[in-house]
């Protein structure tokens, strides 16, 4: 029985290490309101490696298009697959920027077809904390650059109900990438929701 | 007559040997039997110096055996002792022992009594002088035989003085065994306090008694001496007792221990474990909670319960008042309802504490618990409190207080909306447009405006702050909110005159025009967008908006700078995010790593395996090995040590252990690890 570990996804195309702060954060709340053995970093692992197959969830982000090479999308492929869960988050926070419209068609390439509005009644969204409005709101999101909107939905790709891709539009990578030790600044900790991810992720 | 008279002579003489030989026969079968009892008993004692087993010697039938078998020695000389069966064997063996007869004594014998005297016959018998070289044959092997007999039943005799040591002086014990530890018994009289009867066990290998209990050992006196020590302090034995037996009395200490017994080369370990007295408890019943009363007056029922294991000596409620504020306080104990205990069971409290005469004022606070004592008079006496219940009088300026929650103040940027939002909403209203009065449209348009408003003035303020950034100005902080779009623009190139920035721009541009452009359409834009949604024209107001969104993409797309490289790594503190505290640095010296888990169980289980293998040779001394391991047990892992007592009993009962010993075994193996089924993902529980 290893502990969890947080896995960052590195791909050749675009900025994959633009929130480096968001692993410590997740993993920060996962000791902090989880009993689940974590290791205290978080990995970086090649999207084109086998190694992404140890680790049960993938995180990959960026600002600039996104073009996966042949080897990382039959990785990719191989890893949905074998019931990992990718979370991908548009660090531009912008529908109309370049990461959101390529990685988009990248995923769909992937998958076979495009992502589709997550339900925000779905298990993901109580498999540890509560939102019963669905994906929280992040404040880039309510007031920043990008498109500025408030995405009611997330997207996915789903396997019968069970989430194989996510997709956001809010800017998690913003809204989480800060110092853990800096929670205690804030009167909601606004990375709860990852631990709806890792648990969710886990619990497959 | 003359035939006659020498006939009845050699009968005569024939008699008296024949009487003679039978003497002499009793006196060879006893000399016999007290040879083989002492060669019996000579036997018996060297089996039992030889294995260390005190029945042979202990027991009566080892008398009995000693004794048939000089019995038997003796009727098996007489058998063989044929000489005095009847006088012609009598003569017989006479004429065999000497020659010179010639069986003239025979031959006269069995002459008929008519029978003509034979004078050669009656001379030959007349000249040997039978008695005399008779006895000279008979008595002395005989007494040499009886000397021997005499020799080893006095040596027989002698054996247990000198195995005791002893001088030839000191009187011979009334009995001796040969293992003094075979057989003991364990007397055990609780202290008073604990109202139970004294208890006699024998051949205990473990005793539980309370702390305290007096505890005294015996056996039979063995010829080697009693020793005993707990660890390596030795415990007197009283071996001067007339009753020919040994003691030791010691009290029952407060932690387990192995009381060794040695006599010899005999070893045995006796437990002794103690029961603790545990301390009394008590529990107030009444006031079940706190309280805050707003007069000092009144009165307050109490109620509460103690218990003890061996009972109560006495309880009561002890009530202390502060009174008082600041650094100024005073204190006051009472002690209310005091009752002796009820014996074993509980024992009930219950009195009335009147408030008002206790000069009670306001803010005063009392504190209100049971206290239980017992009767050990052993380790304590122990004292037991029940929770404290806390009765304030209220303050006449508490009672307009306000309970305030302190919240942080709201973000200020988090009222704009943005543009797209704004997008939306106007969208939104122009679809409803026909569906809402006049007012209404406006009312919402207008709203609609103030937030593009909020809005066009933070792109204001990005303007400029871009430009304080590159430290240009950043003294001049003026209101940009209420200028048009000339007015920022004019300012804008104003401030880099002042600034005296660089030109190195494309197709003449000022560089504030250069840098800003597409926020200042935006600002633009937005302008016009708010004009026409504060007069209620929402569906004008959407064309200048859209110019305004991207004119803002445009300009993130322009000046997004993303910075590449290795993301520092951040090592999460999970002790201190878990709030499990330090576990390292702590301490003023260096500390030695406690053994593993495993090594402890690796070595329990060891010790364990010795006794197991030595079960098979030596019952007793696997069973002083699971003692000792007990014993050691008992002080650290009482859980482990209790399938041990189980496992120490059953082999003392008897029968099949198996069960006990494998319980025993896998208590301090531990509980087998559960394997689960291979997963990818999982988590620990």
């Amino acid at each position: 029985m290893s502990a969890f570990t947080f896995a960052t996804a590195q791909y050749d195309s675009g900025d994959w290490d633009s929130a480096p702060s968001v692993p410590a954060n997740v993993i920060d709340s996962v000791a902090r309101y989880t009993s689940i053995a974590v290791n205290p970093t978080g990995v970086i692992v090649a999207l084109s490696s086998a190694d992404v197959l140890r680790y049960p969830l993938l995180y990959l982000t960026g600002h600039l298009p996104v073009r996966f090479s042949g080897a990382e999308r039959e990785m990719l492929r191989t890893y949905l697959r074998r019931g990992g869960l990718l979370f991908v988050d548009d660090h531009n926070h912008d529908i109309d920027g370049q990461f959101h419209k390529t990685a988009t068609q990248e995923l769909a390439l992937v998958t076979g077809k495009p992502l589709a509005p997550l339900r925000n009644d779905h298990a993901l969204y109580r498999s540890f904390f509560t939102f019963p409005d669905g994906p929280p709101t992040t404040s880039h999101e309510l007031n920043g650059w990008g498109d500025n909107l408030v995405h009611k939905q997330l997207l996915a790709h789903l396997d019968g109900d069970r989430i194989r891709v996510l997709y956001s539009n809010k800017d998690y990578s913003s809204e989480w990438n800060f110092h853990p030790d800096n929670k205690r600044f804030l009167s909601v900790d606004p990375t709860r929701f990852g631990v709806n991810l890792v648990v969710y992720a886990l619990a497959g | 007559m003359t035939r006659s008279v020498a006939r009845d002579a050699a009968r005569t003489r024939v008699a008296a040997a024949r009487r003679e030989l039978r003497a002499a026969r009793t006196v060879r079968a006893l000399a016999a039997a007290g040879l083989a009892f002492a060669a019996i008993e000579a036997i018996a004692w060297g089996l039992a110096a030889l294995l260390d087993i005190d029945a042979l010697h202990r027991m009566p039938a080892g008398f009995v055996a000693a004794g048939l078998g000089a019995l038997l020695a003796g009727w098996t000389v007489q058998r063989r002792a044929t000489a005095a069966k009847s006088d012609t064997s009598t003569a017989l063996w006479l004429e065999s022992q000497l020659p010179e007869l010639r069986f003239a004594l025979v031959t006269r014998l069995e002459l008929e009594d008519g029978h003509a005297a034979v004078p050669a016959l009656e001379a030959r018998v007349a000249t040997v002088p039978v008695e005399s070289r008779m006895r000279a044959v008979i008595w002395p092997p005989l007494l040499r035989l009886s000397a021997m007999a005499a020799v080893a039943l006095m040596a027989v005799l002698a054996i247990p003085r000198l195995s005791d040591g002893r001088s030839s002086a000191t009187p011979l014990p009334a009995r001796r065994v040969a293992n003094a530890l075979a057989d003991w018994q364990v007397s055990i009289t609780p202290p008073a306090y604990t109202r139970r009867a004294a208890e006699r066990y024998d051949n205990p290998v473990r005793v539980v008694a309370p702390t305290g209990a007096g505890v005294r050992v015996s056996g039979v006196l063995g010829v080697a001496p009693v020793a005993m020590s707990i660890g390596a302090a030795p415990v007197p034995v009283d071996s001067s007792g007339a009753d020919n037996r040994w003691a030791v009395e010691l009290p029952m200490p407060r932690a387990a221990v192995a009381l060794n017994a040695t006599s010899g080369a005999a070893q045995r370990v006796l437990l002794l474990e103690p029961i603790a007295d545990s301390l009394p408890t008590a529990t107030l019943q009444a006031p079940a909670r706190d309280s805050v009363f707003r007069m000092p007056t009144g009165t307050l029922a109490l109620r509460a319960v103690a218990r003890d294991d061996y009972g109560v000596r006495d309880a009561w409620f002890e009530v202390i008042i502060s009174s008082g504020e600041g650094e100024s306080f005073r204190f006051r104990t009472l002690t209310l309802g005091r009752r002796a205990g009820a014996g074993a069971g509980p024992t009930e409290l219950r009195a009335a504490l009147t408030l008002d005469g206790l000069g009670l004022s306001a803010g005063d606070l009392i504190h209100l618990r049971a206290v239980a004592r017992d009767g050990n008079t052993v380790t304590g006496p122990g004292v037991g409190g029940s929770d404290t219940r806390t009765l304030r009088i209220a303050r006449p300026d508490e009672y307009d207080s306000v309970a305030v929650e302190g919240a942080p103040p709201p973000d200020p940027k988090k009222g704009i909306l943005s543009q797209r939002m704004l997008i939306q909403l106007t969208e939104a209203l122009v679809a409803n447009a026909r569906r809402l009065s006049h007012a209404q449209l406006t009312d919402e348009s207008r709203r609609i405006a103030k937030d593009q408003d909020a809005l066009r003035r933070q792109v204001g303020d990005v303007v400029f702050s871009r430009l304080d950034d590159n430290g240009q100005g950043a003294e001049h902080a003026h209101d940009h909110s209420a200028m048009t779009p000339e007015q920022l623009m004019a300012e804008a190139q104003a401030e880099m005159r002042n600034a005296g920035a660089a030109v190195d721009f494309a197709e003449g541009e000022s560089p504030v025009i250069a840098i800003n452009r597409p926020l200042l359409e935006a600002y633009n834009a937005m302008w016009d967008a708010s004009r026409a949604l504060s007069v209620g024209e929402p569906k004008a107001a959407l064309p200048p908006m859209y110019v305004a969104l991207a004119a803002i993409q445009r300009a993130r797309a322009a000046e997004r700078i993303y910075l590449r490289g290795r993301p520092k790594d951040i090592v999460v503190d999970l002790a201190k995010v878990r709030l499990a505290g330090k576990t390292d640095g702590i301490g003023p010296g260096p500390r030695r790593p406690r053994p593993s888990e495993s090594d402890a169980t690796r070595r329990l289980l060891g010790r364990f395996n010795d006794a197991l293998a030595l079960l098979p040779r030596d019952a007793a001394g696997a069973v002083n090995q699971l003692l000792l391991l007990r014993a050691e047990l008992l002080g650290s892992a009482p859980t482990l040590a209790a399938p041990l007592a189980d496992a120490i009993d059953a082999l003392q009962r008897g029968g099949d252990v198996t069960g006990p010993l494998a319980a025993a075994y896998r208590r301090l193996a531990g509980e087998p690890a559960q394997i689960r089924p291979a997963s990818g993902w999982s988590v620990d529980p």
